[in-house]
């Protein structure tokens, strides 16, 4: 799986970024992030958009947050 | 599939944020009314007042707005109701602290009574509720468990300033000294103190850039802090050992600050100042004196003005500018003409906030001329934050109609 690592960014670089994959990516595209933790706040802002996503919280506390671009 | 409606309404924690300095205002304005009767005694009426507008109407505002903020972002934790919710908290804090101020100002019974009674009213049913949500949350970081636990040392600081009340209006039979000790150390490095360190977990290395905490220690510093107050609640001589939950909390802080990636960020220095001020407080509180660099009235300024003033500012000016980026967003799903956050809130405005803070915790310990310079400090710090908030609201909703 490949997985982007957002861990390194200071907000909202990482919601920024994971928002401009998603606008531009095409229908069934699919991409899977690393982030510090749970990102709650993002998902407002996917629900907004055509997609679907899961999460899955890591031994670490760092959360992967599979997104899929409908 | 996690349920998506997880942020907290924008008004929410902007509305604790932007009152605070209000509170700071009116604290700098009654210390240069008084300053030699707030300076010349801990126990004395304006010295009580001027305490609680800072603990309980700057910082306060702060920490529950940062408390139901962060219990949002990392643990999911939101009322159905949230804007309503989160109005009624702060119409009842605002007022508690009011006729707190007003009463212990004046000494005026009916007041504190009515204090007593608005602060429990609006803060166990808050602290209840989330230390229930806070639980039951699936997640089970070090910052969601911290939080449970500062709720709890709310409760306790709440409680005991309700009997403190009982004791001063009522004369009610308890004892007074044991119970206002308690009620500082629960408030400080209880609520205030585990609220900030479960928030340092999260904000530090997600603002500065850091390497992650050691794990080990932030599962157990919070829990360890808890304990070590509730045995202080049957040892009070146990309290020489404050200083090592503030050690475990600011040495490791410390270290993360040197190796962040965000080198030139003033917040950077802003929590090493203040983690420098809590562990001296800390480590000096168990040999008050009547006088001098150990007087309480010194210790108790030094940990308001020179610990948490300049980790409330780097706090602020990170959480403030990236919630109004997130609703920016939010109303803005194709990325518009904000694109970071110091379009917002700049870092020189942390800068010059920062050497405030850092002028005031200079100032405060030296008594006197000293302290009536810093209180001069407050107010224009105050002005300060209230202009540069506002500011950073008008932008980001002028960004809106761009």
């Amino acid at each position: 799986m490949n997985v982007t690592d957002l861990c390194g960014l200071a907000p909202p670089e990482p919601l920024e970024r994971i928002l401009v994959w998603l606008d531009a990516a095409e229908p069934d595209e699919v991409a899977t992030f690393r982030l510090p933790h749970v990102p709650y706040p993002l998902f407002d802002h996917l629900t907004l958009r055509p997609c679907c996503w899961d999460t899955t919280e890591q031994a670490d506390g760092t959360a992967l947050v599979r997104i899929v671009r409908q | 599939m996690i349920n998506p409606e997880f942020s907290l309404p924008l008004a929410v924690p902007l509305r604790f944020f932007r009152t605070a300095p209000l509170w700071l205002l009116l604290a700098g304005v009654l210390f240069l009314l008084e300053p030699s009767t707030v300076l010349s005694s801990r126990h004395a009426p304006e010295a009580l007042a001027l305490t609680h507008a800072l603990m309980l109407g700057f910082a306060g505002n702060i920490m529950l707005g940062a408390l139901l903020q962060v219990a949002a972002v990392v643990a999911g934790v939101r009322a159905a109701r949230a804007g309503l919710a989160g109005l009624m908290v702060w119409l009842g804090l605002q007022l508690g602290v009011a006729l707190l101020v007003a009463g212990l100002w004046f000494m005026q019974p009916l007041l504190l009574q009515g204090a007593a009674l608005s602060l429990s009213l609006t803060l166990l049913p808050l602290a209840g509720w989330l230390f229930v949500r806070l639980c039951r949350s699936p997640a089970c970081d070090p910052t969601s468990t911290g939080l449970a636990f500062s709720v709890l040392a709310l409760v306790t600081t709440v409680l005991l300033g309700s009997a403190l009340v009982l004791v001063l209006t009522r004369g009610a039979a308890l004892p007074f000294a044991a119970l206002l000790r308690q009620h500082v150390l629960w408030g400080s490095a209880g609520w205030a103190g585990m609220l900030l360190t479960s928030v340092a977990v999260t904000v530090v290395p997600m603002f500065l850039v850091t390497p992650p905490w050691p794990a080990k220690l932030v599962r157990l510093l919070v829990p360890g802090t808890f304990l070590l107050l509730l045995a202080m609640l049957c040892w009070p001589v146990l309290m020489p050992l404050l200083v090592l939950p503030a050690a475990a909390l600011v040495l490791p802080l410390w270290r993360l600050l040197q190796q962040s990636k965000r080198c030139v960020d003033p917040a950077r220095w802003l929590w090493a100042w203040g983690g420098l001020n809590l562990l001296l407080v800390f480590g000096l509180s168990p040999w008050q004196a009547e006088d001098g660099i150990l007087d309480a009235v010194v210790l108790g300024g030094q940990f308001l003005l020179g610990g948490l003033l300049p980790i409330f500012t780097a706090m602020l000016g990170k959480i403030i500018p990236f919630l109004l980026w997130l609703d920016y967003r939010r109303q803005r799903p194709l990325a518009g003409p904000l694109r970071h956050m110091g379009q917002l809130f700049p870092e020189r405005w942390l800068k010059y906030l920062g050497w405030l803070a850092l002028v005031a915790g200079l100032c405060w310990p030296w008594g006197g001329v000293a302290a009536t310079a810093a209180g001069g400090v407050l107010l224009v710090y105050a002005l300060l934050l209230l202009g540069m908030l506002r500011q950073a609201c008008c932008k980001a909703v002028a960004a809106l109609v761009v």
